[in-house]
């Protein structure tokens, strides 16, 4: 700092002000020297003030080797825009040379050099950055699919692609598909079944029972009236082979199990109330009546009384053949 | 998860969190704030009463010195890191709300913000966790000498060494850098501030007369030199006489302006002519060639590289806007870290 005190500017003579913009001698210029380039202009402004290369390379602090690049425009190795417009902004002044013409030529400087762009150096690749960057988020990414998809998948293809008129009902299946191909006199009708038997073959034993929510075989008034003109068909046919005939009214709804010698069950199932069923048979029969109270039995059209075969409310006899004739006994 | 969501919406940005002046550079538009560092703070219903911000940036400066009882002006940056760590955060978030244009989302950008050289863990967690609290999804941090170095237009990843002095308001930076890294770098605690200081201390001592901040800042730009000048300017100016304690009008001029900044100017001056006698003897000879590029706002300081110069025997340059050389060197750094990370620049 003491030096700026004890050498205030213009004080050494070799020295010129750098910053002095006074002294502009490009008027006085040879006119050919205009349509020159720039560093020409530099060494005719230098030269007409009786300059040399190595005081002003003192003055302006620069290597001589560089004052004679830009005299020559040869500028490698200085050719970045902010050490190059120094330079020459600061020799012309130096030298005196029109501020105007300086002007230009560094506008000229900057549109030509673009701004250096940064390059990494020493750091790892881009793609190496990505996929580090990436690695974690896409390892998570693979990990989630390997699971999720799967689990999405059985449970869409477990469920879906089940045809859903498969499903028969635990309550009512067995009456419908396993009874109905065997029986004669069976009062259950085929009705709800014919594409289920076409179907049950093809299944195979594989398919699961399912419970559904389907309402139970219809089992009213309606079935039961399309199954009467078969029942009596059935009926009719056993009266002329001979035998028995047990005769089931219920006042009530009643669960109710019919199966004849042979072990045909000729009735399975929950019978609704009114039901009045008759069942001929050359055999003995088993009967099992679940709600007891509200059913009236009769053999051979003799009422029996239910009572002395109950336990509980549920009635469990056997209709067997003596002497030609059907009498119910205890089991 | 929602600052991420939020990003989607936000500009990358780059800010220069200066003491005197925060600039903030957004990607794609360049620069698009240049405010002073101050905060106004309105403290209503007497002391420890509900406190909120009254103003920030030039609304802000303008109260300077200005300002009734239950207002006070904070400058939350004080020697280029954090002073005070809620108005510094109150004062991100509004300049970063400023710089996005949606209001239906909170901006949650990427946020580079340079810091001195010189700084601590500390101060750097500082910044880090405030810019963080201004609502920053990422915060990446660059040592102010580099950013403004790329700045200016300095090739940073050569294999030369280049010799960068960065002059702000609170720290003065000097940097040798090469091949994307700081090769040496110190940071002094002297700048415009420094400056504004010194000038206020001189005009007491020589004037008695006691001049505020806006004051001594007016002086230093309008009269204020490095280097003696062949043309004496002067301005008159106004302060309290402390002998009479009443306003009194007076003329300074750039010679005694010049005087006041000496002992300021020569903490600079020793700082770079250290930095060359630690530079390493080949980096030394490319600085000699090259010359020192002068960045920041204190480079504007006429004459400042010329004396420079003269101290050093160096060739010395004034970078192109030299004001935001750091901000625009922060934006083309994030665009770099975007592509490699952010391990180039960026030592916490």
């Amino acid at each position: 700092m003491t030096s700026q005190q004890s050498h205030p500017a213009g004080h050494d003579p070799r020295e010129k002000d750098l910053f002095d913009n006074r002294s502009v001698n490009t008027e006085a210029l040879p006119p050919e020297t205009h349509a020159a380039s720039f560093g020409s202009r530099l060494r005719a402004a230098r030269e007409a003030r009786g300059l040399d290369l190595e005081s002003c390379g003192h003055a302006l602090k620069l290597p001589v080797r560089v004052l004679r690049q830009l005299e020559s425009d040869q500028h490698e190795g200085i050719d970045h825009q902010i050490y190059l417009g120094s330079y020459i902004g600061k020799y012309a002044r130096h030298l005196g040379v029109d501020e105007a013409a300086i002007q230009a030529e560094l506008a000229r400087i900057k549109r030509a050099g673009a701004e250096p762009a940064l390059v990494a150096t020493g750091g790892i690749s881009h793609s190496r950055y990505l996929l580090e960057r990436y690695a974690t988020a896409a390892t998570y990414v693979v990990l989630t699919a390997v699971i999720v998809v799967p689990v999405i998948w059985l449970g869409v293809r477990g469920t879906l692609d089940r045809d859903m008129s498969h499903l028969a009902p635990l309550d009512a299946t067995p009456v419908v598909q396993q009874d109905a191909p065997a029986r004669a006199g069976s009062a259950m009708p085929p009705v709800a079944v014919p594409a289920q038997r076409a179907d049950a073959p093809a299944q195979g034993d594989g398919q699961p029972l399912m419970a559904s929510m389907a309402p139970f075989p219809n089992l009213g008034s309606e079935t039961l009236q399309a199954a009467k003109p078969q029942a009596s068909a059935a009926e009719a046919g056993s009266a002329d082979a001979g035998g028995h005939v047990l005769g089931l009214s219920l006042a009530e709804a009643s669960w109710v199990e019919v199966v004849d010698g042979k072990g045909t069950r000729l009735e399975y199932g929950l019978l609704p109330a009114g039901s009045n069923k008759t069942y001929r048979s050359g055999q003995p029969l088993d009967v099992r009546i679940g709600n007891a109270e509200g059913a009236q039995v009769s053999i051979d059209g003799q009422p029996v009384a239910l009572d002395g075969y109950r336990r509980a409310n549920v009635a469990h006899f056997r209709v067997q053949l003596q002497d030609g004739k059907a009498v119910p006994a205890g089991m | 998860m929602f600052k991420k969501f939020r990003g989607i919406f936000s500009n990358d940005i780059s800010i220069d969190l200066g003491t005197a002046n925060t600039l903030v550079y957004v990607r794609g538009q360049g620069i698009v704030l240049n405010e002073p560092s101050v905060v106004a703070i309105r403290q209503d219903r007497g002391p420890g009463g509900p406190r909120a911000v009254a103003a920030v940036g030039t609304e802000a400066k303008r109260m300077l010195g200005r300002t009734p009882g239950n207002i006070a002006t904070v400058r939350p940056m004080k020697d280029g890191v954090i002073a005070d760590f809620t108005m510094t955060e109150a004062m991100l978030q509004h300049f970063i709300k400023q710089v996005h244009k949606s209001r239906m989302l909170r901006p949650s950008p990427r946020v580079l913000v340079c810091v001195p050289c010189g700084s601590t863990q500390v101060e750097r967690r500082a910044i880090k966790e405030s810019a963080e609290g201004a609502g920053a999804r990422d915060v990446f941090l660059i040592e102010e000498p580099m950013a403004a170095a790329i700045g200016a237009g300095i090739p940073v990843h050569e294999a030369r060494g280049s010799m960068v002095l960065d002059i702000g308001g609170g720290t003065s930076e000097v940097a040798v850098i090469s091949l994307n890294g700081i090769v040496y770098s110190q940071s002094v605690r002297v700048g415009g501030d420094r400056f504004d200081e010194a000038i206020i201390n001189y005009v007491r001592r020589n004037h008695g007369t006691l001049i505020g901040e806006s004051t001594a800042e007016r002086i230093k730009l309008e009269i204020g030199c490095a280097f003696p000048q062949t043309d004496v300017k002067e301005i008159e100016i106004s302060g309290r006489n402390l002998a009479e304690g009443v306003p009194r009008m007076f003329t300074i001029n750039s010679n005694e302006v010049l005087e006041a900044l000496h002992e300021p100017l020569s903490g600079i001056v020793a700082a770079v002519k250290a930095a060359l006698e630690q530079t390493p003897p080949e980096l030394c000879s490319d600085v000699a060639e090259r010359g020192i590029v002068l960045t920041g706002g204190g480079a504007l300081l006429r004459d400042l590289d010329r004396l420079i110069s003269e101290e050093t025997g160096l060739h010395v340059q004034v970078a192109d806007d030299p004001l935001t050389c750091v901000a625009r060197g922060g934006g083309k750094a994030l665009e770099l870290i975007d592509q490699h990370g952010s391990d180039f620049f960026a030592p916490e």
